[in-house]
């Protein structure tokens, strides 16, 4: 029974291959449109922790075979607790580049594995709710409580994306992306830094940073370009595709 | 496609290590002194079994450190108040040649901003001496008024 079985499955799956190569001789065609999305990591995050509310779109337009012109918007409230300091950071930040699509697809299907380039800026403010200062263990420590906000920041970064989009669904694409950030400018207030920037999130020592997201996006189909057509931008396209 | 997938788990694991966790930098810089001879006033000369007690803001005096046979200590100011008030023991161990002195330093403090850890950090300046008893010190120099590093010594005590 159980031999049935697999044969049943290996004679449709050899029919169904088969019907693909036939299809291939069609004129295949890739869609170009906008798609528009929003991120779910900030919202689970926040449920994980409370004290990071944050919100981000993101979009794409597709400029041909292999390029998508990409930008993210979003909006951060973070508050810091470390061990001598608690403050809060608040703005809105946007991202602009491009997106380089590095997987073949076959046929028709429209996922991606890819590599992006971001440029990133924010205008943001900070409020250090309390420091405590100390110099030994014997001598009591001084808590600050006094508020004081820093408004009016500024931060520009670069960032170097990877991820991937899948389409699960007509024109519906879940996505997953991670990059590398690297502060270009930090306009720190005196006597603080900018510790955590929207958009950029934590900034290390070296000031560079991470980060991820997982998207789901809806497509708008604006018209259709046929995939052979121009074959010339990629001539690996040719061969078959690699799994 | 599963090669891109291992990728982006090694990228993940190399970026969540966090460096600045731990406090490592200089933070409020403690009081240097150092002890000198008071007739050969170039040369250092040792403090036998010294105890250094500091009057915190709550008016405890704290003995900082171990009692100890030394030409120079080093010791925390008050990071509340903008005085501390410094004890310096002789002897301690013996009661019959066990001497005490005490002086008052006055400051102005302000706050510095260090690292993420660490926070802030207390500066001193203007700094003055007041009320210094002389039961075993001769006299005591004070060379900087100001009190941002631990570089080098910021008193001189003759005795």
């Amino acid at each position: 029974m159980y031999r049935i079985v697999l044969l049943t499955a290996l004679f449709f799956s050899i029919f169904s291959f088969s019907q693909e190569i036939k299809k291939d001789s069609t004129i295949i065609k890739d869609i170009y449109g906008v798609r528009f999305g929003v991120d779910v990591s900030n919202p689970i995050r926040t449920i994980f922790n409370s004290s990071r509310k944050s919100i981000e779109v993101v979009g794409d337009y597709r400029i041909n075979r292999k390029i998508y012109a990409a930008a993210e918007i979003g909006f951060l409230d973070n508050n810091t607790e470390e061990d001598y300091i608690n403050f809060t950071t608040t703005g809105q930040y946007i991202k602009l580049g491009a997106n380089y699509n590095l997987y073949s697809n076959w046929l028709d299907m429209e996922n991606e594995v890819y590599a992006g380039l971001r440029y990133g800026f924010s205008t943001f403010s900070q409020t250090l709710h309390n420091y405590t200062v100390f110099s030994d263990i014997a001598l009591p420590e001084l808590t600050n409580n006094e508020e004081i906000a820093y408004d009016g920041l500024n931060a520009s970064w670069a960032e170097l994306v990877f991820g991937m989009k899948v389409e699960v669904y007509d024109n519906i694409f879940l996505g997953a992306s991670f990059s590398f950030k690297q502060m270009i400018n930090n306009k720190h207030p005196e006597n603080f830094q900018n510790f955590v920037v929207p958009g950029f999130d934590r900034v290390y020592l070296n000031n560079g940073g991470f980060g991820f997201n997982y998207t789901v996006s809806y497509r708008l189909p604006l018209y259709k370009k046929n995939k052979i057509k121009d074959k010339n931008l990629d001539k690996t396209e040719e061969k078959t595709p690699k799994k | 496609m599963k090669k891109y997938l291992y990728l982006l788990i090694v990228v993940l694991f190399i970026a969540s290590c966090e460096k600045d966790n731990i406090c490592i930098d200089p933070t409020t810089p403690h009081l240097i002194i150092r002890f000198y001879d008071k007739t050969n006033t170039a040369n250092l000369k040792t403090v036998t079994n010294l105890k250094v007690s500091v009057e915190n803001s709550l008016n405890e005096i704290v003995n900082i450190g171990a009692i100890t046979t030394t030409d120079s200590i080093s010791l925390p100011l008050n990071v509340d108040v903008d005085y501390s008030k410094i004890y310096l023991t002789k002897n301690v161990n013996d009661t019959s040649l066990g001497v005490e002195d005490s002086f008052d330093l006055n400051y102005v403090r302000d706050e510095v901003f260090v690292s993420r850890s660490c926070g802030y950090k207390t500066i001193y300046s203007n700094i003055t001496i007041d009320n210094t008893s002389n039961n075993w010190l001769e006299n005591i120099a004070l060379l900087f008024t100001e009190v941002n590093n631990e570089d080098q010594a910021h008193i001189k005590i003759f005795h």
